[in-house]
């Protein structure tokens, strides 16, 4: 009977060993977590410099209120003006020539005499 | 600008001391763009045709926020131009690209009041009574 028991002892101490080698593939695959958590932060980082980019296409409407002065209307309008002028002093030149009433400038339309020293440039919608 | 205009009509464009030059505005979306479109059509064939529509849209701005193509077709027959080279020019999209060229233009200007008016490079906002036109007209004769 004590053999028997001693053979039990003897096998329950060699199950009990056995386990003890199987965390060695365990290890292994503790290492594996961690390979595939590298990809995952470089996914991240590479959505974390998306939103820095975003921001720049919404930046020109802040840049229209610098151009958008009164001041640069009143020194471009002008420039219209001034070459009208040119036109008109051509057409003075010719004495077969008349002032035209009521045309066409530049895909606007006037209303008057092309010879008229003053313009009013109407900015209007119809609606 | 109608309130005001027709005695400046009257007076100083009569007279050869003033000239009106419109300018398009496209506050309103399409409504506005085929309106605009409609009437650059009607002028390349006649400025006095133009001026007649652009006194005839201010008298009828209710009509424009649903006006089609046919409506536009219609004004243009009333106006005294060819239907036909009238359809060519507001189908082919021309006055289209006219009227928002210059409308581009407008806002690279920074107007962007409505009305606005410029008399001689002096601007000037909102509706007016003809009396202020009249002043700016007299500092700009001066």
């Amino acid at each position: 009977m004590r053999r028997i028991a001693l053979i039990i002892i003897l096998a329950l101490v060699l199950v009990a060993c056995g386990p003890k080698d199987e965390p060695l593939p365990t290890v292994t695959i503790q290492e594996q977590p961690t390979n595939t958590m590298a990809p995952e932060t470089i996914v991240a980082e590479t959505i974390a410099e998306e939103p820095i980019d975003n921001p720049t296409p919404t930046e020109p409407p802040p840049t229209f209120p610098p151009t958008a002065s009164p001041e640069a209307s009143k020194t471009s309008l002008p420039v219209i003006t001034p070459t009208e002028a040119v036109v008109t002093e051509v057409a003075e030149s010719s004495p077969s020539e008349t002032s035209e009433f009521n045309g066409q400038y530049e895909n606007t339309f006037f209303r008057g005499s092309s010879n008229a020293p003053i313009t009013l440039i109407d900015y209007s919608d119809f609606l | 600008m109608l309130g005001a205009e027709q005695e400046i009509v009257a007076n100083q464009i009569e007279s050869g001391q003033v000239r009106i030059v419109f300018w398009p505005m496209l506050d309103h979306g399409n409504a506005s763009l085929n309106a605009h479109a409609a009437a650059d059509c009607i002028g390349r064939q006649s400025a006095d045709a133009f001026w007649q529509v652009h006194d005839h849209f201010f008298r009828n701005q209710r009509d424009l926020w649903q006006a089609q193509r046919d409506y536009f077709v219609a004004t243009a027959i009333d106006m005294g131009v060819d239907q036909f080279e009238f359809q060519a020019c507001y189908d082919s999209g021309l006055g289209h690209a006219t009227v928002t060229e210059l409308d581009s233009i407008r806002r690279g200007l920074g107007i962007f009041n409505r009305p606005s008016f410029d008399i001689n490079g002096q601007l000037l906002i909102g509706d007016q009574p003809y009396d202020v036109f009249v002043r700016y007209f007299e500092a700009a004769s001066q």
